[in-house]
């Protein structure tokens, strides 16, 4: 580790030309370049976040994407070119990562409201969130219906040789299954809260008239 | 041959989620969530799984703290749990109220079926004149009888679409004990079967013991205490050679005293 990755993770402008060693270093297509910029921005915050990060995922990788511009503009040209590249990333990610975790961190009054209402991951829906829920289910398409109602059967012994089975009358692998599973829970959840919030949202209105 | 390619990086994910991962796993799968936006999909659905996992309680305790001191702080995490135990009862009713569907109850010949089917069924007498072969080997069970107080022959529910179904009435006996549901089988193809008992008033499903019998009729025995005067579906699901459950067929009644 070099000077560079002891920094501390700050976030400031970055200079046209630091941002064109990044591009470059990823590749020397453009528009190639910039796709895998976002994939390794997806990338970083995708791994901050399986590592327990709260609310800055996003900001610890754009702070880690600057430190790396920074360095591979440093280094273009030299003798200490960065070879691998994503490698690089990588360790300057976890780097950032452990100083993220040790620094205090201001957090909008918002948001803290939320985090301290979190803390209860044990937490059920009410009855009227319920409600919205069966109704979001009953819109589905008969074949996502039919397809969450097999795929979640709540006999639990049976959950995995039910799935086995449900994947061996569509005809689809275990993997496929698993994915449109996560799609239709993800769109169910995203409906849900979204419906919560506008609901909520009418109370307030209401409620201040 | 492998029916499931990505079941190994499935796992693999679940591990690496699970802080289960060695150094190499670790890297090999950080390296690809920076180059691969499948590799990130597929995060987000073992990420999804484990919700699951975590909210029905399937992973080992060691597994479950982790998982709560990880992620009990993600501005998402409450969210994610309670939407995943809500579609989890959701289904749950659901498959339930399918189990009805299965077996269809047309409100309004409820009672001209009622009264058509009083003499398809059989009660407590009948069964002191008849010998009770499969009730031999239960009968240090539980405390068990020999012999059951009462016998209800159930008959086998159409599917919905098929003409209307009569309703058989199980009388249950005074005082409470054990009673024997009667189940008709068009073919006996399994060596046990395994009986799920669901009642639409308390709406609750219970499992029962599982069932054997080589014959064209399987006997259940059930105490009669524990049944409550409302409408019952029984399904009889029956464990196939690659352990698959397979639904067999499904038995619909109504209790009375």
């Amino acid at each position: 580790m070099d000077e560079h990755e002891h920094r501390p993770l700050t976030r400031g402008k970055l200079r046209p030309e630091e941002w064109d060693a990044l591009l470059s270093a990823l590749d020397s297509d453009r528009e190639v370049a910039a796709r895998k910029y976002e994939t390794a921005r997806s990338g970083l915050i995708a791994i901050f976040r399986a590592g327990g990060f709260c609310t800055d995922a996003e900001e610890v990788a754009d702070e880690t994407l600057d430190r790396v511009a920074r360095r591979a503009y440093e280094k273009a040209g030299t003798e200490e070119a960065i070879v691998n590249f994503i490698a690089f990333i990588r360790a300057v990610a976890r780097r950032g990562a452990a100083e993220s975790r040790r620094r205090p961190r201001l957090v909008p009054i918002d948001d803290a409201v939320t985090a301290s209402t979190s803390q209860d991951a044990d937490s059920d829906l009410d009855e009227d969130a319920l409600d919205c829920l069966r109704g979001l289910i009953a819109e589905l398409p008969t074949k996502d219906q039919r397809f969450i109602l097999s795929y979640y059967d709540y006999s639990k012994p049976e959950k995995i040789s039910q799935r086995r089975s449900l994947a061996r009358n569509t005809a689809r692998s275990a993997g496929a299954l698993r994915v449109k599973a996560c799609r239709i829970r993800k769109r169910l959840r995203e409906q849900l809260f979204q419906l919560l919030a506008e609901r909520e949202h009418g109370k307030r209105i209401g409620g201040g008239r | 041959m492998n029916r499931d390619p990505d079941g190994k990086r499935h796992a693999a994910l679940l591990r690496y989620l699970l802080d289960e991962s060695d150094e190499k796993e670790r890297e090999e799968i950080e390296l690809a969530l920076l180059v691969d936006a499948q590799e990130q999909e597929a995060l987000d659905v073992a990420m999804e799984e484990l919700v699951d996992r975590y909210v029905t309680g399937s992973l080992t305790p060691a597994q479950q703290e982790v998982v709560k001191v990880k992620f009990a702080w993600a501005p998402d995490w409450a969210a994610k749990t309670a939407a995943a135990r809500g579609i989890n009862i959701v289904a749950a009713e659901l498959l339930a109220a399918e189990q009805g569907k299965v077996l269809p109850w047309p409100r309004r010949n409820l009672s001209v079926l009622a009264l058509g089917t009083a003499a398809v069924v059989l009660i407590g007498a009948w069964v002191f004149f008849r010998p009770f072969e499969s009730w031999q080997g239960h009968a240090s069970v539980a405390g068990r009888p020999a012999r059951p107080v009462a016998s209800f022959l159930l008959a086998p529910s159409l599917r919905k679409g098929g003409s209307p179904q009569s309703e058989t009435v199980v009388r249950l006996p005074s005082p409470p004990g054990w009673i024997e549901l009667r189940l008709p089988l068009d073919q006996n193809l399994y060596p046990s079967y395994q009986v799920k008992l669901h009642s639409f008033a308390s709406e609750a499903t219970t499992l029962l013991d599982s069932v054997t019998g080589s014959g064209p009729e399987l006997r259940v025995p059930v105490d009669s205490g524990a049944l409550q005067p409302g409408r019952y579906t029984l399904v009889l699901q029956a464990a196939e050679a690659d352990g698959a459950v397979t639904e067999v067929a499904g038995y619909s009644f109504r209790v009375e005293r």
